[in-house]
């Protein structure tokens, strides 16, 4: 009976533990919130395409009164705001706040009037909304079958990132809000305007100091726990209307450029796992008899590390092929190197520990815009040769050997003929 | 007058050192033998580089320290300088020895 129990007991406990693991990523909880409820058909093929993907979407109105939070765990693992005026009660800058530092995810969009809610939380993500009333404008790149210049036709993707993956090159349309990032490793510019873009007053098209390419129109948040924020300055990026515009001929790129935000907001690819870690003596060059797990001082040693990126299309972790940096650190880095990765994700490299003993971090990073933090540490002390760690007997050293001995027996055969001479009379001591 | 000459200084030089206690003499043979080696290693050394350098310095350590206890024995024994009157001969013999034995200890424990 007790067996069963604790049989039982620890099936409960394994199971909390997987489900604490795996619940970081892949999850389909969203919730949508809208100006109003009725506004849900101005982006149906957005909505659409998410709920075909498996995303459990709840549609609130801006006055929702829906918690993101209840007793530590959270409702939702996605969050969509597309209420620019949102004034809730419940979803407040806060609740958003500690919702992403949970590591879930927000999408935001915006227009020419945003309130302080969502003003707060892009501030807190790194990015800075232009005031209310004003608009994008470009009077070359614009939609040149309207009259209206803040109708923009943007093509400034990031480039070489995950985010928005590589292949897309159909301009989008854009009407809306401009924002400033702040330099921040952590923060990315996915579309900004082109250099004749500039942010202007509603009223009178009077310019504010945003223009060029340092206006961004869509921004994203790659926080350190894998969340992601990512804001749009344009509501209207999202809906039917701009998905269906014809740009000279062609269709826009709204519907793709689209799917790649989200899905990269949403965590189906970009987040990266490591896994096996082997770190073991290859050679080394003391003569010691310390236990081989032990290091030594310029001791070679082989390090390999698997990576793996999340799949979120096939629900499953794929191998990072590309490249990571290790770094040897003992408050300065005496080792920085690449290591290329092979077609199974595996990270392998054989290297020489430096020639300074203490205790060494072994830090393997990944560093490029759109992918989630990596950073896979283990610490390692490197201890100096033991006294009977050297090396005994050199060749060529025999020489001071026999240097040492014809010292001694220099001054024994001194001695002897010392002791047992006898001065002639006439000179004693 | 002494001759100032080169053959002069090296002839009186040998005339007054033939009158020197054949001990004094046997201590200066082991001098200059200790010298040879102590040049010996230090000339080897320039020659294959300084790679076991414990080694290399403890033989040439050896060879410095047996000059200078055997240089200081030299001295104190010798007549001219009156040492025999606090230290006797047998006793600055003994001397010698034991720092040896010293030195010997710390050159063995370093050679590696």
């Amino acid at each position: 009976m007790m067996m069963i129990k604790s049989i039982f007991v620890s099936f409960i406990i394994a199971s909390v533990l997987l489900t604490s693991v795996f619940a970081e990523v892949g999850g389909k909880r969203t919730l949508v919130v809208l100006e109003n409820l009725s506004q849900k058909n101005l982006y149906s093929t957005f909505f659409k395409t998410l709920e075909k993907k498996g995303y459990e979407l709840d549609f609130q109105p801006a006055t929702t009164e829906v918690v993101l939070e209840k007793y530590g765990d959270f409702n939702y693992d996605h969050l969509v705001l597309f209420a620019p005026t949102l004034e809730s009660k419940t979803i407040t800058s806060n609740a958003v706040l500690n919702f992403i530092d949970g590591g879930n995810n927000v999408l935001i969009a915006g227009s020419n009037k945003i309130s302080e809610t969502i003003r707060d939380i892009a501030q807190e993500c790194g990015m800075d909304i232009e005031e209310d009333n004003t608009l994008v404008y470009d009077h070359f790149n614009y939609d040149k079958s309207q009259p209206d210049h803040s109708l923009l036709v943007a093509d400034q993707f990031i480039q070489d990132s995950p985010i928005i993956l590589q292949g897309l090159d159909k301009p989008v349309i854009y009407k809306g809000i401009g924002h400033k990032i702040r330099s921040n490793p952590l923060n990315f510019a996915v579309l900004t305007g082109s250099s004749t873009a500039y942010s202007g007053k509603k009223t009178n098209g009077a310019s504010t100091k945003l223009m060029g390419k340092s206006c961004g129109l869509v921004s994203s948040l790659q926080a350190r726990n894998n969340a992601r924020v990512t804001f749009s300055g344009s509501i209207e990026l999202f809906t039917d209307k701009s998905f269906g515009t014809t740009l000279e001929k062609n269709q826009s790129g709204n519907k793709e450029f689209v799917e790649n935000l989200v899905s990269w907001t949403f965590q189906e690819r970009g987040i990266l796992r490591s896994s096996q870690l082997e770190l073991v003596k290859i050679s080394t060059e003391s003569n010691s008899t310390v236990a081989p797990d032990v290091f030594t001082i310029k001791d070679e040693v082989s390090y390999s590390l698997k990576v793996e990126e999340y799949d979120g299309v096939k629900n499953e972790w794929v191998p990072y092929v590309s490249q990571i940096q290790l770094e040897v650190i003992m408050l300065d880095p005496y080792i920085r190197t690449f290591i290329k990765g092979d077609s199974k994700g595996i990270y392998k490299i054989n290297i020489k520990l430096p020639d300074v003993y203490g205790v060494f971090t072994f830090e393997a990073t990944v560093q490029k815009p759109g992918y989630g933090q990596l950073e896979h540490i283990i610490r390692k002390p490197i201890v100096p040769f033991r006294h009977d760690s050297y090396e005994r007997f050199i060749p060529a050293a025999f020489p001071y050997y026999a240097a040492c001995f014809s010292m001694i027996i220099g001054t024994f055969i001194f001695s002897i003929i010392f002791l047992f001479n006898k001065d002639p009379k006439h000179i004693q001591i | 007058m002494s001759d100032l000459s080169f053959t002069g200084i090296v002839k009186s030089f040998f005339d007054s050192y033939s009158k020197t206690p054949q001990k004094l003499k046997i201590i200066d043979l082991f001098l200059i033998y200790t010298f040879l080696t102590g040049v010996i290693v230090f000339g080897y050394c320039c020659l294959v580089g300084t790679f076991p350098f414990n080694s290399f310095l403890a033989a040439f350590i050896s060879c410095v320290g047996c000059f200078v206890l055997a240089a200081c024995l030299r001295i104190q024994i010798n007549p001219i300088n009156n040492f025999n009157k606090t230290i006797s001969p047998e006793r600055a013999f003994t001397d010698f020895l034991l720092c040896n034995l010293i030195l010997h200890l710390v050159v063995f424990n370093f050679l590696g």
